[in-house]
């Protein structure tokens, strides 16, 4: 497998809701009940030190709609949603196209 | 008591059969053997086999740095226990042996004979060997990784970065970023957390966790 992607470039997203991805290495990242590996740059009080992008506010609220103090229990296990990439070619083709792409086709 | 002291007034006696140069040439070979057994012997139990000879290393700290790139990696170096864990020169390695003789305590009494045991003494362990590396500026990184032969341009941006900023100006050590690259981080919390607290906002209570992850949230 190719190594991970490490370029540190934000990636367009391909859809608005589409959760960003991550534009560094994550090998061997603890992210369990135990620790978070990533929290300890990109929680609130870390960033200032690490100058990585905050976790969205939207991960502190549950699911009734309670914003909580720090990352909701819900949403702490980071790599559920957002990933690190692989520089390579998909075996598969896919037809994808984004949202603005499609607008502009109908017109 | 009579024969510890004839034992005693025989030693101060001058020798009557053996030549001076006997028992000088006999003291010095002697002193060669035992030195050389006392450092061979020490040596010893600087080995990975040593050290992983006690189920409580070999399935616990040891079976989690096979996983890390201390381990295996592109270029084939291998760190092993004793690079990070015993200090190099003489003196301090003697000292941290000594200190060690509290593990064979351990070891009898297993104080960590099972994973659960292990899992709740691992954030006083782990603390235990920050402190170390925090107190001597991380010397068993420096061993290895020496500022001066790092080339940040061959770094990613982002560790440059961070170098340049908390390493170079000395306002950090190693270990205040590296942890848990060799062996998985104990339960942090805010108070015992990384230095900075950084840590601390990821004080997420392990209870309500575990209740999530039971589906009981």
């Amino acid at each position: 497998m190719m190594p991970q992607s490490n370029n540190d470039l934000r990636q367009v997203r391909n859809y608005p809701e589409q959760p960003p991805l991550i534009p560094h290495k994550t090998d061997g990242y603890q992210v369990d009940l135990r620790s978070n590996k990533c929290l300890t740059c990109h929680s609130r009080k870390a960033v200032g030190e690490s100058q990585a992008p905050m976790v969205s506010i939207t991960h502190f609220m549950d699911r009734d709609g309670q914003f909580l103090a720090s990352v909701s229990p819900r949403r702490y296990f980071c790599n559920q949603c957002h990933v690190s990439q692989h520089e390579s070619k998909p075996w598969v083709g896919n037809t994808f196209v984004d949202v603005d792409t499609l607008l502009q086709k109908k017109q | 008591m009579n024969r510890l002291k004839n034992f005693w007034d025989t030693l101060w006696r001058p020798s009557t059969y053996f030549s001076l140069a006997f028992l000088t040439m006999g003291g010095f070979i002697a002193g060669i053997i035992f030195w050389g057994g006392f450092n061979t012997a020490m040596e010893f139990t600087n080995t990975e086999a040593f050290c992983t000879g006690c189920h409580e290393m070999r399935n616990n700290v040891y079976a989690e740095l096979k996983r890390t790139i201390h381990f295996s990696n592109r270029s084939g170096v291998r760190a092993k226990c004793s690079d990070c864990h015993v200090p190099h020169n003489w003196i301090d390695k003697v000292a941290r042996k000594m200190q060690a003789s509290k593990e064979v305590w351990g070891k009898i009494f297993g104080t960590i004979n099972t994973r659960e045991k292990f899992q709740a003494k691992r954030l006083e362990l782990a603390q235990r060997e920050w402190h170390r590396y925090k107190s001597n500026d991380s010397l068993e990184c420096r061993n290895c990784h020496s500022e001066e032969a790092m080339d940040f341009t061959r770094q990613s941006k982002r560790a440059a970065e961070a170098h340049e900023r908390f390493l170079v100006s000395g306002e950090k050590t190693c270990i205040d970023c590296h942890k848990g690259i060799s062996h998985e981080l104990p339960k942090m919390s805010a108070s015992n957390s990384m230095p900075d607290g950084a840590m601390a906002s990821a004080n997420i209570h392990v209870h309500q966790l575990k209740l999530y992850l039971a589906g009981t949230d």
